[in-house]
């Protein structure tokens, strides 16, 4: 009697904290992993469109030049009306030797209020 | 009472979470390789750059000359070069490895000081009257080795 009574019980208050305390540890860590994934796909989507973005400007100002449709001087605003971030977050370096320019893009974009994404890209052309 | 009435034990009930909670460790954990993804674009998009800017250079005649007179009738031949006209022959395609270096202004060029994931190896061949390149420029990314080629016929 006293046998089929205990099984009738279901969990004990043991069973039940232990079952309580395993789970809330699980979720914690499933959570954490959750939130540092959501942040992760923010931090790839901006460098994602970041890379877009810089390798798309560089490659127009490299033909720009090529093709003689704009000056060196030019060049450098010519890359910043094609970019969408804030002009703070572009540096244009650029170096001319025996009639070849460098160009060396910059830029920097903020994905939250503490951090932000950068990318570089070289290339050269010969001037006309 | 019969044995189905008798619910979970602590083992099924905890087998049953963690089997749970592994699902979704696994697919979340998935989810996090986007951020090194983007890393494997980045550097591919600058070898590719990388890649362009050694073709652009040959086009300079002089730069094309100069590696023609050192050409001696090997074939192919291997060389380093830099946007500043700085020309090295190398005697094989594993010679010119690790050759792109950051230079104080963030350059990369072959005699910068800091090292870069770069280097770019341009092989130049003879055919008849005219200059095959191939530039092959390489990065390292999760050990493994990647490559970004561009093939170029210059006619005299």
């Amino acid at each position: 009697m006293n046998k089929r009574k205990k099984k009738k019980n279901g969990f004990t208050l043991i069973e039940t904290m232990v079952a309580v305390v395993i789970f809330t540890v699980v979720m914690s860590l499933a959570l954490a992993i959750f939130l540092s994934v959501v942040r992760n796909q923010r931090f790839a989507l901006q460098r994602q469109k970041l890379i877009s973005e810089t390798s798309h400007a560089l490659y127009m100002a490299k033909n720009a030049l090529a093709s003689g449709e704009e000056t060196e001087e030019n060049i450098e605003s010519f890359i910043k009306d094609m970019l969408s971030m804030k002009e703070e977050g572009v540096i244009l370096e650029k170096v001319s030797v025996n009639g070849r320019t460098t160009l060396l893009l910059q830029t920097t974009m903020k994905v939250d209020e503490e951090n932000e994404v950068s990318v570089k890209l070289q290339t050269t052309t010969l001037k006309r | 009472m019969s044995k189905k009435e008798k619910g979970l034990t602590i083992i099924e009930l905890l087998i049953t979470i963690s089997i749970f909670m592994g699902t979704i460790v696994v697919v979340l954990g998935l989810g996090s390789r986007a951020i090194s993804e983007t890393d494997y674009l980045f550097l591919q998009t600058q070898a590719v750059f990388l890649a362009e800017e050694g073709i652009e250079i040959l086009k300079d005649d002089a730069i094309r000359s100069s590696i023609k007179s050192q050409m001696g009738g090997e074939s192919p031949t291997f060389w380093s070069i830099d946007y500043e006209g700085t020309i090295e022959k190398k005697s094989s395609l594993e010679g010119c490895k690790e050759n792109l270096k950051e230079n104080s202004e963030g350059f990369y060029n072959l005699t910068g000081n800091k090292e870069s994931p770069f280097s770019r190896c341009i092989t130049v061949w003879e055919d008849g009257e005219a200059l095959k390149v191939k530039t092959k420029t390489s990065f390292f990314y999760k050990g493994e080795e990647r490559d970004v080629n561009l093939y170029r016929i210059f006619y005299e």
